[in-house]
């Protein structure tokens, strides 16, 4: 399993463009995995978009994992980056691991499930499709479970990590 | 608290992302609120474009004075709750990014005792006379209010505007 960090700033920016830019990474990385079922790829990321709003003004939205044969990106939401921070968003990349994924998989991780159950978030894993599924995570759990492993806070500093 | 900005000034539009920022965190701490206080999130989600369409063109203009929280029940004259926002706003831009007191403000939530049934709440924006009109919002009068108990809280911001969160109520769980 190959494992690679990207990020994206939140704090200065408008919601309605952290949403766009959501959607455009997420489709982005179903392009360049040849995932083979854009159209369906595409409903389910608008809807998802929309979802995670709330959890993005809140948040409690610590990042999104997306999981593809044996790919695994994680997209950190970066809440108080340098004024002057780049995102770190190229998914191109898995054009050169010549990944071909018939099943996507979507992680939405918070840190608060109380509050992102509050949200509404409870009701994301619905958005899931055949190809395409989509899972609630909470931090706090997934800690717990890896035995107090700290969970990764902020935004590496490099990009790419196996 | 505070985390120094790197490269201010240098081809960045500080009024825009102060603006920004201020308003990001402003609706991060409504919908924290309302969480901690128990009140249905809908009002805010169902507003969540009007609020934040409000907020960036009077933060933009320099007139809004505060935004109010105010939590309620509909058939008694007196509110239960203020949670009002005041804003600042610098001709001196502050380098520093400024975090909103999120824990601070929660564990005071939880300090609170909890509301009786049937409160509910709505946001009020109090503006210079001469602010611009924004679709969606409406005049309005918030109902007057007994605080036996008053909390202001840290201030937080970046660039032109900085912004502070006041309690005032009388049902402090713990004082």
């Amino acid at each position: 399993m190959s494992m690679t960090d990207k990020s994206l700033a939140v704090g200065f920016r408008k919601m309605e463009e952290i949403s766009a830019l959501l959607s455009q990474v997420l489709n982005e990385a179903g392009t360049d995995a040849s995932f083979a079922y854009g159209d369906e790829l595409a409903s389910v990321v608008g809807a998802l978009s929309k979802e995670v709003v709330p959890l993005v003004y809140s948040q409690v939205l610590e990042r999104i994992d997306v999981h593809f044969a044996e790919e695994e990106i994680h997209i950190e939401l970066d809440y108080y980056p340098e004024l002057d921070q780049e995102d770190d968003l190229d998914t191109s990349f898995l054009k050169l691991v010549s990944t071909k994924a018939d099943k996507l998989a979507f992680n939405i991780v918070v840190n608060q499930e109380e509050c992102a159950t509050y949200l509404g978030a409870d009701k994301i894993p619905s958005l899931s499709t055949e190809h395409v599924e989509v899972s609630l995570v909470c931090l706090e759990k997934q800690t717990a479970e890896e035995g107090g492993k700290s969970s990764s806070e902020g935004s590496p500093d490099n990009g790419n990590e196996s | 608290m505070a985390t120094k900005v790197k490269g201010v000034g240098v081809g960045v539009n500080i009024v825009e992302k102060s603006v920004t920022y201020v308003s990001n965190t402003v609706i991060q701490l409504l919908f924290r609120i309302a969480h901690k206080r128990g009140l249905d999130p809908s009002y805010i989600q169902g507003n969540l474009d009007v609020i934040e369409k409000g907020l960036r063109t009077w933060l933009s203009e320099q007139k809004l004075r505060a935004l109010l929280l105010q939590v309620f029940v509909a058939d008694k004259d007196d509110a239960l709750e203020n949670w009002e926002t005041m804003f600042e706003y610098y001709a001196d831009p502050k380098e520093e990014v400024r975090k909103p007191p999120v824990q601070e403000i929660e564990k005071a939530c939880e300090g609170l005792a909890k509301l009786p049934p049937g409160a509910t709440y709505r946001i009020f924006a109090s503006l210079d006379p001469d602010a611009t009109e924004v679709d969606g919002w409406v005049p309005g009068t918030p109902k007057s209010l007994v605080a036996a108990l008053e909390k202001v809280f840290e201030d937080w911001g970046f660039g032109q505007v900085g912004a502070k969160v006041r309690y005032q109520g009388g049902n402090w769980g713990d004082a």
